[in-house]
C-alpha cells in the first residue's frame, strides 16, 4: 500500500511544468508578501502617529494630576473629551480602543474614581458603572487609595516610592513593580478585595502591555499565509504530478518566501538588519541543507506518496491539524522564538541563549530563594506528584466504592461526586481562597469547631502549599474518578469469576487482576493530568499567589509574573515557557515508554 | 464477585457521603452566599443562608450597559451560547475525522501527528497570549466571537482527539468491514457507521468543549474590547475584578454559569463514563 508511485512513468516535460509552476508561485508568494509587509509597515506608522497623539492627551491627563491631584485630571479628562467630541475628533476617540488600550485602561481606573458615572458612554466603561449604588464613604476610600496611583498609572515611567524602596526581585515583593499590584499590597487589610484587585491589575497590565508587542512582534500573519500557501500548492503539485521535483522547488519556492517576507517584515517593524540578515542566514542554511539531503534521499518522493496513497486519512485529519497548526501551532513557534529575544520597552533583542543561561543559573539567586529556577522546579514537581497521586487514589477509591455490586443511591453519589468538575475552575480557586481565610473562613471555622487551633493558610510554605493542594484536589478528583470507572467497568468479568473459582483472596484479587488491568487504562489519563497539573495557573495563582514570598508559585506563574509582573520580560518568560514544555516532553516519553514496557512485560507473563 | 460484608457496606456508605460532603459543601457555600444579601466575602461554617434575598440573581440579570442601555446580561449570555455552541460543533467535527484517521488509517505521520496533539498541552496556554493577540490581529479576527471560536476550538481539539480514538479504537472493525462489502464508501462508512456507535464518545466530547469555551474568561477578556461582546465569565469575573469586589454578585453569577453545565453533566452522566474509557482497556 505504501509502495510508492513510479516517478519514471511520468513525462519530463509534466515535471518541467510543474517545476515552473511551482517556482513562479512561489516567487509570486514572495511578492505579495513583500507589498502585505510594507503596506503593514504604512498602516502601522499611521497608526503609531494617531497613538501619539493619544499619548499626549494622557501626558495633558497626567500633567493636571501632577498639579491638582486625582480631581483635577479627571476634569482634564472630561474637558479633554468634550473637546474631543465638539472638534469632531471621534476617529481619534474610537481608534482608542484598539490602538490606545493604555489610555482606555487608565481612564477606566479614573473611571472608577468617579463611582462608575464616568464609564458611561465608551466602550471601557466599568463595570462599576453596573452597580451604581455607591456610598460616599466607599468612594472617598477608592479616591483616597487611587490617589497616588493614579499620577503613577498615567505617567507609568516615573518610578514611585513603593519601586524604589523594594528591593527588585526580593522575594518579600515579587509583584512590586506594578502599580495595580503596589497598591493592593499597601491596602493590607480586606483580603479578597486585595486579591480581586491584584488580579484585575494583572489582567489589565495583559492588555495594557499588549500593543508595545504588537508593532515589535515577529511579522506573523504574511510569513505565515504565503509559507502556508507556498507549500499547500507545492503539495499539491505533487499530489497531482511528478512528486519529487514539484516537492524540492515547491519547499525551496517555500523557504524563499519564507525568508523574503520575514526580512521585509523585520525591516517594517524595525529589527535592525544585520540581526535578522544573520539569524535568517542561519536558519536558511539549515533548511536548504536538510531540504537537500531529504530530496537526495527521497524523502518527498516518498512522502508525497504516501500523501497520495492515504489521501482519505490526511482529508479526515486536515481540518483538526490546520487549525491546530494555524492557532497554537504558530503561537507555539513564536513563544519558542521569543525564548531568545530580550524585550524592554517595545523593543526586542537577539540575545542567543542568554534567557536559558539566565534561568538555568539561578539567576544570581541561592538555591533555597523562590527566585530560583530549581527551586521552583523542585516546587512544581512536588504539586505534580502530590496532586496526581491524592487525584488518582482519591479517584480510584472511591470508583472501586461505587463499582460494588448492588450499592444503594449510586446514581446520586455519581451525581454529587461530579459536581466540582461542572465548577468553572477559576470560580473553584475563589472560593477555596476564601475559605482558607484566616478569620472568617470556613476551613478555619471547621477547626475551631474541632477544638483546634486557627492556622494562617498563607504565611508558611507548608499550610499554603496544602491549602492549593486541597483546592486543586477538589476539582481534579471527578476526573480520575470518573475515568477509573470506566476502566474497571472495561475488566472483562469472567476473570473475577476465574478467581473466585480459584479461592482467591479479595487482596489477591486486587493486585492480580484489577491493578494490572487498571493500569495501561489510566496512563493516558494520568499523563494529561500530570501535564494539566504541571501548568494549573489558575489555583496557584488565585488561591495562593505564590505567598509567602512566591515560595508556592509554580513554573507556569512564575513565568506570568516575568512576563507580566517583573517589568515585560517577555524573552525570559518564553524562556520558562520552553523549559516547561522540555520537562513535560520528556516526562511524556519517559512514561509512554515505561507504560509500553509494562504492557510488554504484562503480555508475555 | 461476591457481594462486600455488612460491615464494609456501611463503610463504604460512611465514606462516600464523606466525599459528597467534601463535594458539595463549598458550591453549598456559594450558594449561601448568592441567596443572602451583602457583599461581603464572609463565608462562615453553616452552608443554611439565615435571611434569603433573590436580589443578588436579580442585579446580575438586569444589568445594563450604562453608556448604551442595551440588556448586558442577554448579549452575554447569547455571546456565550453562539462561542460555545459554535465551538461545540467546531471542535467535535474536526476531532471527529481526525480521531477516525488515527485510529482506522496507518500512515505515515500518524504517531507523530497524535504526539503534536498531546505537546501542544504541554506549552503553558497563559503564556501563548501574547503571540495569539498579535496572530488575531493580523488574521483580522480580533473583537470577533468567531475568532474566540476558533481558539477555543483549538483548545478543546487535542484532548477531543485522543478520548475518540480511544473510543473508535475499541469499536469492531467487522462492522465497517461488512459495511463496505454492502457497498458503503469511506464515508458512508465513517458517517452511517462509526459515528452513530460513537454517541457516548462524541457527548463526553461535546460537553469539554462546551465547558473550555463556556468557563474561560482569560482570553474573552483579552480579546474582545467590549462590553457588548464579553462572554458570561468576563461579566460574572469582573464583579470581583473592581477594587471593591461584590462577593454576592459573584457568586449569583457564579451560580448562574454553572447551572447549565451541571445540567449538560446530569444529562450527560450516563455516556460520562462508558464515553471517556472505553478506549482504555482493548477489550
Amino acid at each position: 500500500m505504501t509502495t510508492p508511485e513510479p516517478t519514471a512513468r511520468r513525462r519530463p516535460r509534466t515535471a518541467l511544468l510543474t517545476t515552473l509552476a511551482a517556482l513562479l508561485c512561489g516567487l509570486a508568494l514572495a511578492g505579495l508578501g513583500f507589498v502585505r509587509a510594507r503596506n503593514a509597515g504604512a498602516e502601522r506608522q499611521s497608526r503609531a502617529i494617531a497613538v501619539a497623539e493619544a499619548e499626549q492627551l494622557v501626558a495633558e491627563i497626567a500633567s493636571a494630576a501632577h498639579k491638582g491631584g486625582a480631581r483635577a485630571a479627571l476634569a482634564r479628562l472630561e474637558a479633554l473629551r468634550a473637546a474631543l467630541r465638539a472638534s469632531d475628533r471621534i476617529d481619534l476617540l474610537e481608534l482608542l480602543p484598539s490602538a490606545g488600550r493604555p489610555f482606555l485602561r487608565r481612564y477606566a481606573l479614573l473611571a472608577t474614581l468617579q463611582g462608575g458615572s464616568a464609564g458611561a458612554g465608551t466602550p471601557a466603561a466599568s463595570p462599576a458603572g453596573a452597580s451604581p449604588r455607591k456610598s460616599a464613604h466607599d468612594l472617598a476610600e477608592r479616591a483616597r487609595s487611587l490617589g497616588h496611583g493614579v499620577a503613577q498609572l498615567v505617567d507609568p515611567d516615573a518610578p514611585s516610592a513603593d519601586e524604589a524602596a523594594a528591593t527588585p526581585g526580593s522575594p518579600a515583593a515579587p509583584t512590586a513593580p506594578t502599580p495595580t499590584h503596589s497598591r493592593a499590597g499597601r491596602d493590607g487589610s480586606g483580603g479578597p478585595t486585595v486579591r480581586a484587585a491584584a488580579l484585575s491589575g494583572s489582567y489589565a497590565l495583559v492588555i495594557e502591555r499588549l500593543p508595545a508587542v504588537g508593532p515589535a512582534a515577529l511579522p506573523g500573519g504574511t510569513l505565515l499565509i504565503c509559507a502556508l500557501l507556498a507549500l499547500a500548492i507545492a503539495l499539491l503539485a505533487g499530489l497531482v504530478l511528478s512528486p519529487r521535483v514539484a516537492a524540492l522547488v515547491g519547499a525551496i519556492a517555500a523557504a524563499a518566501a519564507i525568508a523574503w517576507t520575514a526580512r521585509a517584515g523585520a525591516r517594517a517593524v524595525g529589527i535592525p538588519e544585520a540581526e535578522t540578515a544573520r539569524v535568517l542566514g542561519a536558519v536558511g542554511a539549515l533548511a536548504a541543507l536538510a531540504i537537500g539531503v531529504l530530496a537526495a534521499r527521497g524523502s518527498f518522493a516518498r512522502a508525497l506518496a504516501a500523501l497520495r496513497a492515504h489521501r482519505v486519512a490526511y482529508i479526515y485529519l486536515l481540518p483538526a491539524a490546520a487549525t491546530t497548526l494555524l492557532l497554537v501551532g504558530v503561537p507555539f513557534a513564536v513563544g519558542l522564538a521569543l525564548g531568545f529575544f530580550d524585550h524592554a520597552h517595545g523593543r526586542y533583542d537577539f540575545v542567543g541563549i542568554d534567557n536559558f543561561v539566565e534561568i538555568l543559573s539561578g539567576g544570581g539567586h541561592p538555591f533555597g530563594d523562590p527566585l530560583n529556577f530549581w527551586f521552583t522546579l523542585g516546587v512544581t514537581l512536588l504539586w505534580t506528584f502530590v496532586n496526581v497521586i491524592l487525584h488518582v487514589g482519591i479517584g480510584l477509591g472511591l470508583a472501586l466504592l461505587l463499582s460494588r455490586p448492588k450499592l444503594r443511591m449510586r446514581g446520586l453519589y455519581r451525581v454529587l461526586l461530579v459536581l466540582p468538575w461542572a465548577v468553572p475552575n477559576y470560580i473553584t480557586a475563589l472560593i477555596w481562597r476564601g475559605m482558607f481565610q484566616q478569620h472568617h473562613g470556613a476551613v478555619n471555622s471547621l477547626l475551631g469547631a474541632l477544638g483546634l487551633s486557627k492556622v494562617a493558610w498563607f504565611s508558611s510554605f507548608s499550610a499554603a502549599f496544602s491549602a492549593n493542594v486541597v483546592t486543586n484536589t477538589w476539582l481534579g478528583f471527578p476526573f480520575m474518578m470518573v475515568v477509573s470507572m470506566g476502566a474497571l467497568a472495561a475488566i472483562p468479568k469472567e476473570l473475577y469469576e476465574a478467581a473466585a473459582v480459584d479461592g482467591a483472596s479479595r487482596f489477591t484479587t486486587f493486585s492480580r487482576i484489577t491493578m494490572p488491568l487498571l493500569g495501561p487504562a489510566l496512563m493516558p489519563a494520568v499523563i494529561l493530568g500530570s501535564i494539566w497539573t504541571f501548568n494549573m495557573f489558575n489555583v496557584i495563582y488565585l488561591v495562593s499567589e505564590g505567598r509567602p514570598g512566591g515560595a508556592t508559585d509554580i513554573l507556569v506563574t512564575e513565568a506570568y509574573r516575568w512576563a507580566f509582573e517583573r517589568g515585560d520580560r517577555y524573552g525570559l518568560a518564553a524562556a520558562y515557557a520552553t523549559l516547561i514544555f522540555i520537562v513535560l516532553a520528556v516526562y511524556t516519553l519517559l512514561a509512554n515508554r515505561g507504560a509500553r514496557r509494562r504492557e510488554a512485560m504484562l503480555e508475555r507473563s | 464477585m461476591k457481594p462486600p460484608s455488612l460491615a464494609s457496606r456501611i463503610a463504604g456508605h460512611l465514606v462516600l457521603v464523606l466525599a459528597c460532603a467534601f463535594a458539595v459543601y463549598p458550591v453549598l457555600l456559594v450558594l449561601k452566599k448568592a441567596l443572602s444579601p451583602g457583599q461581603q466575602f464572609d463565608l462562615s461554617l453553616s452552608p443554611i443562608p439565615t435571611s434569603i434575598t433573590l436580589s443578588h440573581f436579580g442585579d446580575v440579570i438586569g444589568a445594563t450597559d450604562p453608556g448604551s442601555g442595551h440588556w448586558l446580561f442577554g448579549r452575554q449570555l447569547a455571546n456565550s451560547l453562539l462561542v460555545a455552541g459554535l465551538t461545540t460543533i467546531l471542535g467535535v467535527t474536526a476531532s471527529c475525522t481526525a480521531a477516525y484517521a488515527l485510529s482506522r488509517h496507518r500512515f505515515p505521520g500518524r504517531r507523530s501527528s497524535m504526539g503534536a496533539f498531546l505537546a501542544v498541552q504541554m506549552f503553558p496556554a497563559t503564556l501563548l497570549l501574547i503571540p495569539l493577540y498579535v496572530l488575531l490581529d493580523r488574521l483580522g479576527l480580533l473583537n470577533q466571537l468567531l475568532g474566540l471560536t476558533l481558539v477555543y476550538s483549538t483548545t478543546a481539539i487535542p484532548f477531543c482527539v485522543w478520548t475518540l480514538k480511544g473510543y473508535f479504537d475499541t469499536l469492531p472493525r467487522e462492522l465497517e468491514e461488512a459495511a463496505r462489502i454492502d457497498g458503503a464508501g469511506p464515508f458512508g462508512v465513517f458517517f452511517r457507521v462509526v459515528l452513530p456507535l460513537s454517541r457516548p464518545a462524541i457527548a463526553v466530547t461535546a460537553l469539554f468543549s462546551f465547558m473550555t469555551a463556556w468557563n474561560e474568561f482569560i482570553l474573552a477578556g483579552t480579546f474582545m474590547s467590549r462590553q457588548e461582546s464579553f462572554t458570561l465569565p468576563v461579566l460574572i469575573h469582573q464583579y470581583i475584578g473592581q477594587h471593591d469586589a461584590e462577593w454576592g454578585h459573584f457568586a449569583a453569577g457564579a451560580i448562574l454559569v454553572s447551572l447549565p453545565v451541571m445540567a449538560l453533566f446530569y444529562a450527560l452522566q450516563r455516556h460520562l463514563v462508558s464515553g471517556l474509557t472505553a478506549g482504555g482497556v482493548k477489550g
